[in-house]
C-alpha cells in the first residue's frame, strides 16, 4: 500500500498533479507573474487543500456509494471549501488584519480552483487511497505546486526576450515552456498516473 | 443606491459588438486571458467531452454573470465568491444529472471529475466574479455568452484534434487512419497545441492591428 511519503513524492515531483492532470494551470500561470505572490499564494492552497481533503475523507464514507450520493459529493465538497473560506476570512480579519489587508485578493483564488476541489473529487472518487495517503497527496500537491510555480515564474523571466519570436512571446512560450516540463515528467515517471 | 437602476436592461449596440468581438477573437478568454485552461487539458480528449463542457460552462456562467452583475455591488466583497460558486456547483449537480440519467451514462462516468470542476473554473472566477461586477446587465450577459463561445471554440479544436490523433475517431465515428498517437491524450499535447494556437492568434491580431494602422505588437 502507498504510503504518505510516496503519495506525498509521487504527487509533488515524480507526477506533478499540474503538470499530469492539468488542474491548477490556469491559477499557475495567473500567480506565477509576481514573485512575491508565489509563497502567500502557495500556503493559502496548502491550507486549503489539505483541510478540505481532511473534513471530506471521513464525510465521503458517511455518504455513501449511491447514485445520488456521487451527485451530491461535488456541492459537498465546494460547500466545505466555502466554509473554510469564510472561516479563514473571518480570523484572518480579526486576528492579523494587516496581513490579511496583504493577502486577501489572493483568498478566494486559493480557495476555489481545480486543484483543490480536484485533488478532493480524485481521493474521494478512489476509495483505494488510504487518509495518510490522502493527507500525503493533499501536501504534495502544493508542494510540486509551489516547485512549478518558481519554474515559471524563472521561465517567464528568461522567455521575456528579443531572441524569442513576437507572436511566441508572453503566454504562448509559457504554454510550450509547461508542455516541454509535462513532457520531460512523462518521459522520467510514464504515463501511468497515481491519479488515474 | 440601486444598480438596476442606472443599470437598465440596454446597451449601446456599440459596447455590445466591442465586447462580442474582444471576448471571441483579439482578447480569446484562453488564448490571450489563459482562463479555463485546466478542463481544455485534463478533460478535452474527444469531441463529445469539449462539447459538453463547453455547454456545462455557459449553463454556469451566463446566471452567475448576471446575478453578479445585478446584485453584486450590494454584497460584502468576501461573500462574493462563495456565493456564486456554491450556486454554480448547484447548477452543476443538476448538470449532472441530467447527464447522468438523460443523456448517456458513459459520458457522466467519463466526465465524473470534470463536471463539477466546472463551478470552480477559472473562466467563473474571473468574468462573473470581476468583469461582471462592473458592467449593465446587458454587457455582462453579452460577456458571458460569448466567453463561453470562445472557450467552446478553443476547447472544441483542441479536442477534435486530440480524438483524431489519439483515437483516430472524431465524435466517436472511425476516420479510418492507419497511425494513431495515444499520448495525445496527456497533457503535454494540450499545452503545445494551445501554446501553437496562442502565437497564431498573437500573430493574426498583429497583422490586423498593422493592416489598420496601429501598434504593431
Amino acid at each position: 500500500m502507498l504510503t504518505f511519503f510516496d503519495y506525498f513524492l509521487a504527487a509533488a515531483f515524480l507526477q506533478n498533479v499540474v503538470l499530469m492532470t492539468g488542474f491548477g494551470s490556469s491559477v499557475l500561470i495567473k500567480s506565477s507573474r509576481k514573485r512575491t505572490n508565489i509563497l502567500p499564494f502557495g500556503a493559502l492552497l496548502c491550507l486549503f487543500t489539505t483541510l478540505t481533503v481532511l473534513i471530506c475523507y471521513p464525510l465521503d464514507i458517511l455518504i455513501g456509494t449511491g447514485v445520488v450520493a456521487k451527485w451530491l459529493r461535488p456541492l459537498m465538497i465546494i460547500s466545505i471549501t466555502a466554509v473554510l473560506y469564510v472561516i479563514v476570512v473571518i480570523t484572518l480579519n480579526k486576528r492579523f488584519p494587516s496581513l490579511y489587508r496583504r493577502i486577501k485578493r489572493l483568498i478566494p483564488v486559493a480557495a476555489f480552483n481545480n486543484l483543490v476541489i480536484g485533488i478532493a473529487i480524485i481521493i474521494n472518487h478512489q476509495f483505494a487511497v488510504s487518509f495518510l495517503g490522502a493527507v500525503g497527496l493533499s501536501l504534495g500537491t502544493c508542494a510540486g505546486f509551489l516547485l512549478l510555480s518558481w519554474l515559471s515564474t524563472e521561465g517567464i523571466e528568461r522567455l521575456d526576450n528579443p531572441d524569442v519570436p513576437k507572436a511566441f512571446r508572453g503566454l504562448p512560450s509559457i504554454l510550450i515552456y509547461l508542455g516541454i516540463l509535462s513532457l520531460a515528467l512523462m518521459g522520467f515517471s510514464g504515463s501511468v498516473s497515481i491519479l488515474q | 443606491m440601486d444598480k438596476t437602476k442606472d443599470r437598465p436592461l440596454s446597451g449601446t449596440v456599440g459596447e455590445v459588438k466591442t465586447t462580442f468581438i474582444d471576448t471571441l477573437f483579439t482578447k480569446n478568454i484562453v488564448l490571450v486571458q489563459a482562463i479555463g485552461i485546466s478542463p481544455i487539458l485534463a478533460a478535452g480528449v474527444t469531441l463529445k467531452n469539449g462539447v459538453v463542457l463547453t455547454l456545462c460552462t455557459a449553463a454556469v456562467l451566463i446566471p452567475a454573470s448576471l446575478f453578479m452583475s445585478l446584485l453584486g455591488e450590494r454584497l460584502p466583497t468576501w461573500v462574493r465568491a462563495p456565493i456564486y460558486t456554491v450556486g454554480a456547483a448547484a447548477i452543476m449537480l443538476a448538470a449532472a444529472a441530467f447527464i447522468d440519467q438523460i443523456i448517456s451514462h458513459e459520458l457522466y462516468a467519463a466526465l465524473y471529475v470534470f463536471l463539477p470542476l466546472t463551478a470552480v473554473n477559472t473562466l467563473v472566477s474571473y468574468r462573473a466574479g470581476g468583469f461582471s461586477m462592473s458592467q449593465k446587465p446587458v454587457i455582462a450577459l453579452t460577456d458571458a455568452v460569448v466567453s463561453s463561445l470562445g472557450f467552446g471554440l478553443v476547447i472544441c479544436i483542441v479536442s477534435g484534434l486530440r480524438e483524431i490523433a489519439a483515437y483516430g475517431t472524431l465524435w466517436e465515428k472511425p476516420l479510418n487512419f492507419s497511425v494513431v498517437l495515444s499520448e495525445a491524450a496527456l497533457p503535454y499535447a494540450a499545452f503545445l497545441l494551445l501554446g501553437f494556437m496562442a502565437a497564431f492568434l498573437h500573430w493574426l491580431n498583429s497583422v490586423i492591428d498593422k493592416r489598420r494602422g496601429g501598434p504593431e505588437i
